[in-house]
């Protein structure tokens, strides 16, 4: 051995001879399991080093697996220093000054990483100054520790203790504050930094207060940081999994629920809208546009139906306008005409200019009632230039047609009361027929008042429905 | 640096203990005095070898004595410090040189209850003056075994100088507690792992063939446990070396079960694993005797394995499954590093054992890919997780373009919740309609522009509607020529509305200048019982009021303009009212549909 150890370097050697294999060929039991201890935990802390570094290689953003794998790393070179080293056991003539070197940046290396640790773990609430400036000084420690002539290391290990007795002091303030904040697990933190200090702190009085050093109880309080670190970590592992598994159900929830909101919203809206407006789809439909179009108004409306309702009963009357609504729609729609909306029992519908599909869904609607539904209806029929917009507020749309053509239509429907043809309408409407010889008329008045713009009006007889309309 | 360890490693090895001769006499079902000549012919056995390896004969089962005789290199020392390594054997000896009795490893006898085994890699000092340079050396060894289906000497025994010897075995045992350790710790994180998600099997899977390979590492070539645990019986070893080959493989089926389950049939695992727990019960009770004479049973064991694991792997590789190569290549290093280990031992050469290292690593890359496994579903479950995003803002706008359609107050009233909102629902109650009615309309077409007109109707809109909200009122629809409004609350409250309405069109129609249009509306109220609802079909729906009290507030707005009163309501609705109110009657009206005439009131 060369001149010129540090007393302890000494104690290691002295520790070894002592218990190396005596004559009889069996070792002195509790040096060897000490030794075995050691070797057994320095293979365990290597392979957790090289899998958190795995960890950390492939996902970079997290540092606490990458200080943790330096943890476990360091700890396995410090826990193969540790008397009575199994390093020395193995390679006799390991260099002493190398030796000595390693155990410095060894140590300081697992004390730096072991806070740094647990200053990411909680990385929101530690002072941003701590992390740079621990990876600074053990950077420097570790550095001059390789470097510097052996005589002076002892000074650069007080200095060094002096410092990580500061900092460990601080990271304790740190986290018993944030116990007291109950953040989650951060008492286990508390516990595991507890348990490193009481370790280390133990080893430093042994180091340079000359009290009786306990054997292992550094390695053993590394041993536990480092089980309750991995714990934590796995614990985080599943904990963050879950959280994202709940966000995406979360999310699958609200996607269903919109869709089915979405759904029941859009029975409400007319969509036809937004092809009459020339729009790209229902978002882009703003309160006041407005187009001024041709076309033929439908307006029908069912007789007595509020005397209908009172003998009905409110729940019966409205299975029985549903069913008429049912029966209407269908109709209106394969008839290329769209309900603008509902008032009361009346409907109010928008047909094409040439009126054929108006006159059409009229008679198709009479057939179907005389099929299915007894009731007795009207149907006013009007074409004209109409102005069909989006009235309201910026909350509450309608939409609403702003058109004379609408109120003759009122009226026309009104006069089927007093009349025998129960679908009335008016000149222009058959003057704007593509096939009139499809449909039957009779002119039953000329003139009539109320009705200004209106020449004459025409009952449609409702015989046969005639094919859609074809122009020969 | 690196260059010093490999050269130690490789120095280790080689070049440390001179080699014994192959072939050794014994003499079967005898001890011989140590030191006397034998009195009958020798059989010859080949060391390292089992008595019944040579002899089909005889029994593995029995006792007998080893003798070789042999020269010491010329280059040694004399007096030098030597020693002889012993493995484990089967099952007890002691050791004699030049007829001195050097150690005794179990308890040797001629029967079962006079011998007791020891498992454990021996180092036999030898006494300092029978070394020296050519000198002649007699060793001796009486085995007995009446515990295993092998006896005899079946490792190597070497024999050198004491230092090398014991830094040999010194690494070796170093070696093997690293690997336990590793092994132990890759265990213990798996096992937090699964602690923490126990229907994350996969996890207590890996975990267990960790813990099967640290307990293995330990008993199987150097036995480090026997020096740790000396006071252990025989027993204890030997069933916990074939306990660890047993859990460890069916752990390693049970692992790629659930890595792919879809390539291996489900019934594998509960056969496995019965027949694991049954294997080891019979461990557990059976003497190690019959344990070893059907050690066969572990052989069947671990080949149908080998072909299920091979089976699945090779189902999931030609599938494409998710790191069915590498888990594949883990499989195949495990594989490799056996088979060189086997190779070395067949060709003698010296060695420390691959298959753990190849173990290690083919468990650390397995342990990674499980991991790896859910990091990658927790990755895609995020872009789920945005993807939904994603798509439920687009919903969201899509939401609030349709939900400006929706009577909103009017589902409000009808249903907690709306998507439980079905067709023909309704309510019975009375409340004060409202008729507001532009009716200077037609003037207002002639004298604005389409957009202007529209401009203009909204404009009103957007300050009548609050108003009326704010009198717990809400409006039924916008109309061309007005809107329909309901008042839920009491019919003060409408008077109120009404009021306020009229108010602000006289405030904004005094500040307008003389060219532009002034508006002038009509209100009428009418309180009464009416029924609310939706009523539509399958594409369309629309809420609707149907009552007499409709037809009626409408017609008497229809009469504000002839009676010239802004506001007009009926007698029952100002008999409805608790408040105050200036009024005047205006006249009585015959109202279609009703028998008696309704007198007419405005407020004011």
């Amino acid at each position: 051995m060369a001149d010129g150890f540090s007393f302890r370097i000494h104690d290691l050697f002295y520790i070894i001879r002592i218990y190396k294999i005596d004559e009889g060929g069996e070792y002195l039991p509790w040096a060897f399991i000490m030794n075995s201890l050691a070797t057994f935990l320095t293979g365990g802390a290597l392979l957790l080093g090289v899998y958190f570094f795995i960890l950390y290689f492939f996902s970079r953003k997290n540092f606490e697996h990458l200080f943790l794998s330096l943890t476990c790393l360091f700890s396995g070179l410090y826990f193969s220093l540790l008397p009575p080293s199994f390093l020395l056991l193995l390679f006799p003539d390991f260099s002493a000054t190398l030796f000595q070197r390693l155990f410095l940046v060894s140590t300081s290396v697992v004390g730096a990483s072991a806070l740094l640790v647990l200053i990411y773990f909680e990385k929101a609430h530690t002072p941003q100054v701590l992390a740079p400036l621990l990876l600074f000084t053990t950077i420097i420690v570790g550095g001059l520790a390789m470097i510097l002539p052996t005589g002076v290391l002892i000074v650069l290990e007080g200095l060094r203790d002096v410092f990580f007795s500061v900092a460990f002091g601080v990271m304790i303030t740190i986290f018993i504050r944030l116990v007291r904040q109950k953040r989650r697990e951060v008492w286990l933190q508390l516990v595991s930094l507890t348990l490193l200090g009481i370790g280390l702190g133990f080893d430093l009085l042994h180091r340079w207060g000359g009290f009786p050093g306990i054997p292992a109880f550094g390695q053993l309080a590394v041993i536990l940081f480092l089980i309750l670190q991995t714990a934590l970590i796995s614990r985080r592992f599943w904990y963050v999994y879950e959280l994202n598994q709940q966000m995406a159900l979360l999310q699958k929830q609200n996607h269903h629920d919109l869709q089915d909101l979405n759904l029941l919203y859009a029975r409400f809206v007319p969509m036809a809208l937004v092809q009459q407006l020339h729009r790209q789809s229902i978002i882009d439909i703003q309160l006041g546009d407005q187009t001024e179009i041709p076309r033929t108004v439908f307006y029908s409306d069912i007789r007595d139906f509020t005397t209908m309702a009172e003998t009905l009963g409110s729940r019966r009357t409205f299975e029985v306008l549903n069913q008429y609504l049912s029966l209407v729609g269908p109709i209106i729609r394969k008839n290329e005409g769209f309900i603008l909306n509902y008032q009361g029992d009346a409907v109010l519908a928008v047909f094409p200019e040439p009126a054929d599909s108006a006159l059409r869904a009229a008679l198709e609607i009479f057939q179907a009632l005389s099929e299915f539904l007894p009731l007795r209806i009207g149907i006013g029929i009007h074409t004209g230039p109409i102005l069909l917009g989006t009235l309201g507020e910026r909350e509450h749309i309608s939409p609403a047609v702003v058109s004379d053509v609408v109120e003759i239509a009122q009226v026309l429907e009104a006069w089927t009361k007093s009349q025998q043809y129960k679908i009335l309408l008016s000149d222009t409407a058959l003057t704007a027929l593509l096939c009139p010889q499809n449909f039957h008329f009779e002119k039953i008045a000329d003139n009539p008042e109320n009705l200004s713009g209106v020449a004459s009006v025409y009952g449609l007889k409702h015989v046969v429905i005639p094919e859609k309309a074809s122009v020969s | 640096m690196k260059a010093t360890w490999i050269v130690l490693l490789l120095t280790i090895h080689a070049a440390l203990a001179f080699s014994l001769p192959a072939t050794w006499d014994f003499w079967p079902e005898t001890f011989l005095v140590p030191g006397q000549p034998a009195t009958k012919p020798p059989v010859l056995l080949n060391v390292p070898g089992a008595w019944d390896a040579v002899m089909p004969n005889h029994s593995g089962v029995g006792f007998g004595t080893y003798r070789v005789s042999f020269q010491l290199p010329a280059g040694i020392a004399p007096h030098e410090h030597w020693g002889l390594r012993v493995m484990k054997a089967g099952t007890s000896y002691r050791v004699f040189a030049n007829g001195v009795f050097l150690a005794e490893v179990g308890h040797v006898g001629t029967s079962p209850e006079m011998t007791q085994p020891r498992y454990k890699t021996a180092l036999i000092p030898l006494p300092p003056e029978m070394i020296g340079p050519l000198k002649k050396l007699d060793l001796q060894f009486d085995v007995a075994n009446f515990s295993d289906r092998n006896g005899g000497l079946w490792n190597p025994i070497e024999i050198g100088p004491w230092k090398n010897l014991v830094h040999k075995t010194q690494v070796a045992w170093s070696l093997e507690l690293l690997l336990s350790g590793a092994f132990s710790l890759l265990a213990l994180y798996q096992l937090l792992l699964f602690f923490f998600r126990r229907n994350a099997q996969e996890y207590l899977f890996v975990a267990l063939i960790c813990l099967a390979m640290a307990v293995y590492t330990l008993v199987y070539a150097y036995c480090t446990l026997e020096w740790l645990f000396p006071h252990l019986s025989w027993d204890v070893y030997y069933k916990l070396e074939y306990g660890a080959i047993i859990v460890g493989m069916s752990s390693g089926v049970g692992y790629l079960v659930k890595m792919y389950p879809q390539d291996i049939p489900s019934l594998v695992l509960p056969v496995c694993l019965s027949l694991m727990l049954g294997y080891l019960g019979f461990l557990l009770f059976a003497p190690t005797l019959l344990i070893s004479s059907v050690v066969w049973l572990v052989y069947v064991f671990l080949l149908g394995f080998l072909g299920i694991l091979l089976f699945g792997m090779i189902r999931a590789l030609y599938h494409k499954r998710l790191d069915a190569l590498a888990v594949l290549a883990a499989l195949a290093l495990v594989g490799a590093s056996i088979l060189t280990d086997l190779l070395l031992v067949n060709f003698n050469i010296p060695h420390l054992g691959v298959s753990p290292w190849g173990t290690l690593i083919a468990l650390t890359v397995v342990a990674y890919l499980i991991s790896v496994r859910f990091w990658r579903n927790d990755q895609s479950v995020q872009r789920l997780t945005e993807n939904l995003k994603q798509q439920n803002q687009a919903l969201i706008e899509m939401n609030e373009a349709f939900i400006r359609f929706v009577p909103q107050q009017f589902l409000e009233l009808l249903t907690k919740k709306e998507t439980d909102l079905r067709l023909g629902d309704h309510i019975d109650r009375p409340m004060t309609i409202m008729f507001l009615r532009i009716q200077n309309l037609n003037e207002l077409k002639q004298s604005l522009n389409y957009q202007e007109l529209f401009q203009y109707l909204n404009t009103f809109h957007q300050k009548a509607g609050p108003i009326i909200r704010q009198h717990q009122g809400f409006v039924d629809k916008y109309m061309a020529h007005g809107l329909m409004a309901l008042f839920d609350g009491s019919v003060d409250q409408a008077f109120q509305a009404a009021l306020t309405l009229q108010a602000l069109i006289a405030s904004e129609n005094s500040k307008k200048n003389p060219l532009e249009p002034k508006l002038e509306i009509g209100i009428g109220l009418h309180f009464g019982p009416l029924v609310l609802g939706i009523i539509g079909e399958k594409d369309r729906l629309e809420s609707t009021v149907i009552a007499d009290a409709v037809n009626l507030s409408s017609r008497i707005e229809s009469l504000t303009s002839q009676y010239k009163a802004p506001i007009l309501t009926s007698e029952e609705t100002l008999k409805a009212s608790l408040k105050e109110i200036s009024w005047r009657e205006k006249g009585r009206v015959k109202v279609k549909g009703k028998s008696q005439t309704v007198s007419l009131i405005e407020i004011f």
